[in-house]
């Protein structure tokens, strides 16, 4: 079985498995239905990220495995024909290595607490094009800053908020080399650090769930993630 | 690639290295004894007093202690810029074969000099007195003149990497006090904001090591991202800022092909920076301060 069956046979598997009431189970009950679909899977509640500290970490568990996925999908089937020694291949193969490791410290610090395997939706990305591609990988690190800057004050683990601290700045690396890799140099604008205080951006949970809505197929519930 | 060879061959080069490397490692150490505190503002040498101790900084100690390397970056930024554009230069130090340097350093200085003026208003704010900007050293002598990087504004090469050094070391830094800036939640997410940006630059300097043909790189690829505990740079005097970035542990979980995946102790150690000491931190910084 190559990489990427392995890496999403889980979330086929679990979810096959657990079925309709799992999904109710795993993380938290659905609050909402969102109507049916003419499709075998169980219909799609939303998905409360949690309270407290697990709401935070949920969050950015669920923004992990959307980028873990995205990045598979890049690694597993490139936009352009690159042999694996090409410089942007191996940049590419690295990051999916540290989101699957973000991603799978998240899922075991949470444990019972973790929200599921999510569905994603990548119907807005053109994986045979590099400027999609890269555009999107992008949009999710940017995503992924604001949000993790915008959950730490609301932390009350210090082992917690650690963990995020450690995975800002590697979100920060990965952004600075995904922007490079699109255009060299414009690794920010007075878009993404504002000039007056030199201050990276920051989104509140509220703000940052309907970003993720665009690459997912599930609806998230930030409601309860405190942000002080 | 075979770190060890790298290391016997700057031995070779220079018997003598490791003797002065391990004797300046503890001069970062200790540098609390090597800079003459009375020389210093008071407040500057009350604070590296507690820094050096260990004792956990407050919050306005905190944040005087970022303000000094807002204030060390700044005006190291500033130096090069200068050298660059306005001090005839023997040798014009930020080169012009992409057309991208000075514009990057540029943004960086700018950043750094609205990080000085933002945490000075939050100092204000809090009732406090902000520090002056001190004198500096920026060969790295602890107000010498004659320490290991005499070379940093006229080798770029030499320049690039003692930019990753302080930029590195800030993230570090800043990590390593957010749980001690958690009881104040404004000055806390100003901190992970400021954090952030400090990582954007490390990434940025060190892809732009990559774009320069004399780095004063080991055979090592230099990523955006730490591996290990690894420099990245051909020389030991940079160590400091990446002892412990081998840590593959986080909140008491292994890393290391966690769950089953295939993540290595490399990659683990990549996607997570690690903290840093204040002291060992302001240590790093200390060195180029001048009394």
């Amino acid at each position: 079985m190559n990489e990427q069956q392995t890496l999403e046979k889980n979330a086929v598997s679990r979810r096959r498995f657990l079925g309709y009431a799992g999904a109710l189970v795993g993380a938290g009950v659905a609050t909402s239905m969102i109507g049916c679909k003419p499709d075998p899977d169980p219909m799609e509640g939303t998905i409360d990220l949690g309270s407290g500290d697990n709401g935070a970490l949920n969050l950015i568990y669920a923004i992990k495995q959307i980028q873990t996925v995205m990045y598979q999908r890049v690694v597993v089937k490139p936009y352009e024909a690159m042999p694996i020694t090409n410089p942007e291949y191996m940049m590419l193969r690295d990051i999916r290595d540290h989101k699957l490791a973000q991603r799978e410290l998240l899922r075991k610090l949470l444990s019972n607490n973790a929200i599921k395997d999510l569905e994603m939706d990548f119907t807005g990305i053109d994986f045979t094009k590099r400027t999609s591609v890269l555009s999107n990988l992008r949009n999710m690190e940017e995503f992924s800053i604001t949000a993790m800057n915008g959950v730490a004050a609301g932390i009350s683990n210090d082992a917690y908020l650690e963990v995020i601290g450690k995975i800002a700045s590697v979100e920060a690396r990965h952004a600075t080399a995904i922007r490079n890799t699109f255009q060299f140099g414009d690794f920010t604008d007075d878009a993404t650090v504002d000039k007056a205080r030199g201050l990276d951006g920051i989104r509140n949970p509220a703000g940052v769930v309907p970003l993720l809505h665009s690459y997912l197929k599930d609806r998230l519930n930030p409601t309860n993630i405190p942000t002080s | 690639m075979n770190f060890s060879n790298i290391l016997s061959d700057i031995e070779r080069l220079d018997p003598e290295v490791y003797e002065r490397t391990s004797m300046r490692r503890d001069v970062i150490k200790n540098w609390a004894r090597r800079i003459s505190l009375t020389a210093l503002p008071f407040a500057l040498g009350t604070l590296f007093n507690k820094a050096y101790g260990k004792t956990a900084a407050t919050i306005a100690e905190v944040l005087q202690i970022a303000l000094l390397m807002e204030y060390v970056e700044r005006d190291f930024y500033l130096g090069a810029i200068k050298a660059t554009e306005v001090d005839p230069p023997k040798t014009q130090l930020i080169p012009n074969n992409n057309g991208l340097e000075l514009p990057a350093i540029k943004k960086i200085y700018y950043h750094e000099d609205a990080h000085v003026k933002f945490l000075q208003s939050v100092l204000n704010g809090m009732g406090q007195t902000p520090m002056n900007a001190p004198k500096y050293d920026f060969s790295g002598g602890f107000g010498s003149g004659t320490g290991p990087f005499i070379s940093v504004f006229t080798d770029y090469g030499v320049f690039l990497a003692v930019a990753q050094m302080l930029e590195d070391t800030g993230v570090r830094a800043y990590k390593g006090q957010l749980t001690t800036l958690k009881p104040d939640n404004d000055v806390l997410t100003a901190a992970v904001r400021i954090h952030s940006v400090e990582a954007r630059h490390a990434a940025h300097i060190r892809m732009m090591r990559t774009q320069y043909d004399h780095p004063l790189s080991d055979s090592q690829t230099i990523m955006p991202w730490i591996t290990l505990d690894q420099s990245a740079i051909a020389s030991p005097d940079f160590q400091t800022t990446y002892n412990g970035e081998d840590n593959t542990v986080q909140a008491t979980i292994e890393v290391e092909a966690i769950n089953g995946q295939p993540i290595s102790k490399q990659k683990a150690s990549e996607a997570f920076d690690e903290p840093l000491a204040l002291d060992v931190a302001t240590g790093v910084f200390a060195q180029f301060l001048a009394p």
